[in-house]
């Protein structure tokens, strides 16, 4: 269980894995805050300074791995840990994302408690 | 203007605007009943979600759960699962999968099997994969004669999903039969089962007459890099006058690296169709055999251009000696269509490398 209430943002444009993620999380003590797409998120992380960040790879308008780049490329967020999620698990979508500066990557199908063991892990460094 | 003339035009006229409202209704009532649709399946999830969502991570008996949802919000239910059955693994894909092995949706699935509604008997074999035991196989079996394109194609995906590859001469005895299925659909439908397909497949290497079906199960041991149906291949590749069972045989050769696929790849690669010469070549550059490397060489000289491009693609890959040729022929100042192929394939590889 999350000792603080720290602050989490998911970006995933299915509503369903969305909700669920969302459920477990602020079950562990989290808060979260979601977003379907990659658009308008920067200005929201840039406000909030969320602990972690979430994102899917493909999604509509900004694609996750775009979304990455410009995180780590604006010095005012790109301290903040993102794991990467997605259903390609091809070698070289994972080292195109962690080049880009992932803390971690999930594939789906995924499990929520891995994906929560993964977060506590990335939180405690 | 005659007076007639003019009451044609009107009727006209009026008939076309009758078609334009009937097609505007048409839309409207279509998007109306999707809008509707929709409303109703948030309304089920913002009222089921957090039960759903909590039976997930507890104890609960799944029985308690799926006996509080009302039966006609069912297709609700089965929609939202969908998602989630697709998406999670582990602990959480197992309770999803309790909630249809060991409640009453397990008989009403069975049950649905049998009614007349297509919808139905796609829903029923698609969750059907879930529960995993002989009677559920032997019941999806049946449905496999179904004349429905939509029931035969998800009921497979539920026999590969239950992993039955036991069935899979069956599956392609059916597909054969079937007159709305292409070999690219045969081939996509087998595609779903596991490696454990192989040592079936290569057995109906021997019997099987059909060209087509022949092509789609060396795609099939191609696609799994099955090597040990080498030798059935091999005859087929010597035997079989079909160019296009031919060219896929030589592509499988290219994933089995052993001395009899070299030995047939030098064969052919002096074939009399360029087609085939090319297939060749490509396969010797996938495994990469250096004791071919002359050979390959040598095939830049070849009268076809779609040859000369294959060679030089191969070179590259193929050795630091054949390489180095191929930079010979991109330095040669001459503008031979050698130089020229030369060039354009070292520099497309390059680009690629450094993307």
């Amino acid at each position: 269980m999350a000792t603080n209430k720290k602050n989490i943002v998911v970006i995933e444009d299915d509503e369903g894995i969305t909700r669920l993620i969302k459920f477990k999380l602020e079950k562990e003590g989290y808060e979260v805050k979601s977003f379907l797409n990659g658009e308008k998120v920067i200005e929201y992380l840039v406000r909030s300074r969320p602990a972690l960040i979430i994102s899917d790879v493909m999604m509509p308008v900004i694609d996750g791995l775009t979304l990455l780049k410009e995180i780590k490329a604006d010095s005012r967020i790109s301290d903040i840990p993102v794991i990467m999620l997605s259903t390609h698990s091809h070698e070289s979508t994972v080292l195109e994302c962690l080049r880009a500066g992932a803390t971690d990557y999930v594939t789906k199908p995924f499990s929520t408690t891995e994906l929560l063991l993964r977060i506590e892990k990335t939180l405690l460094k | 203007m005659s007076t007639g003339y003019n009451f044609y035009i009107l009727i006209a006229l009026f008939t076309l605007l009758l078609f334009a409202y009937f097609f505007m209704a048409c839309i409207f009532l279509l998007r109306l009943a999707s809008f509707l649709k929709t409303r109703r399946q948030e309304k089920f999830i913002s009222k089921w979600q957090d039960h759903i969502f909590n039976y997930l991570y507890s104890t609960e008996d799944p029985q308690n759960l799926i006996s509080r949802i009302p039966k006609s919000k069912y297709k609700y239910l089965f929609s939202y699962l969908r998602t989630f059955l697709f998406n999670l693994k582990g602990e959480d894909l197992n309770r999803l999968k309790q909630l249809i092995t060991e409640t009453s949706l397990r008989e009403y699935f069975f049950n649905k099997l049998d009614k007349l509604s297509i919808k139905n008997k796609v829903e029923a074999s698609y969750f059907l994969r879930y529960i995993n035991t002989e009677e559920t196989v032997n019941l999806l079996v049946k449905k496999l004669h179904s004349s429905n394109k939509l029931i035969f194609r998800t009921t497979v995906e539920s026999l590969a999903y239950l992993n039955a590859y036991e069935k899979i001469n069956l599956i392609i005895d059916i597909a054969k039969k079937r007159k709305n299925l292409t070999s690219d659909s045969i081939l996509s439908i087998i595609l779903r089962f596991d490696k454990s397909i192989c040592p079936i497949l290569t057995e109906r290497l021997d019997t099987e007459k059909s060209a087509h079906i022949l092509l789609v199960i060396i795609t099939v041991l191609w696609h799994f890099k099955y090597a040990e149906a080498l030798k059935k291949v091999l005859s087929i590749l010597f035997f079989s006058g079909d160019k296009y069972l031919i060219i896929e045989s030589l592509r499988y050769l290219g994933e089995v690296e052993n001395l009899d696929s070299v030995n047939a790849l030098r064969f052919f690669l002096g074939h009399s169709k360029p087609e085939i010469r090319v297939a060749a070549i490509e396969a010797v550059g996938k495994i990469g055999d250096t004791s071919l490397e002359d050979y390959i060489i040598s095939k830049m000289l070849d009268p076809e251009l779609e040859v000369k491009i294959a060679a030089a693609k191969a070179m590259y890959k193929c050795s630091n000696k054949s390489e180095y040729r191929l930079l010979g022929y991109a330095k040669n100042p001459s503008n031979q269509i050698e130089s020229i192929i030369a060039r354009r394939i070292i520099m497309e590889k390059r680009i690629l490398e450094n993307d």
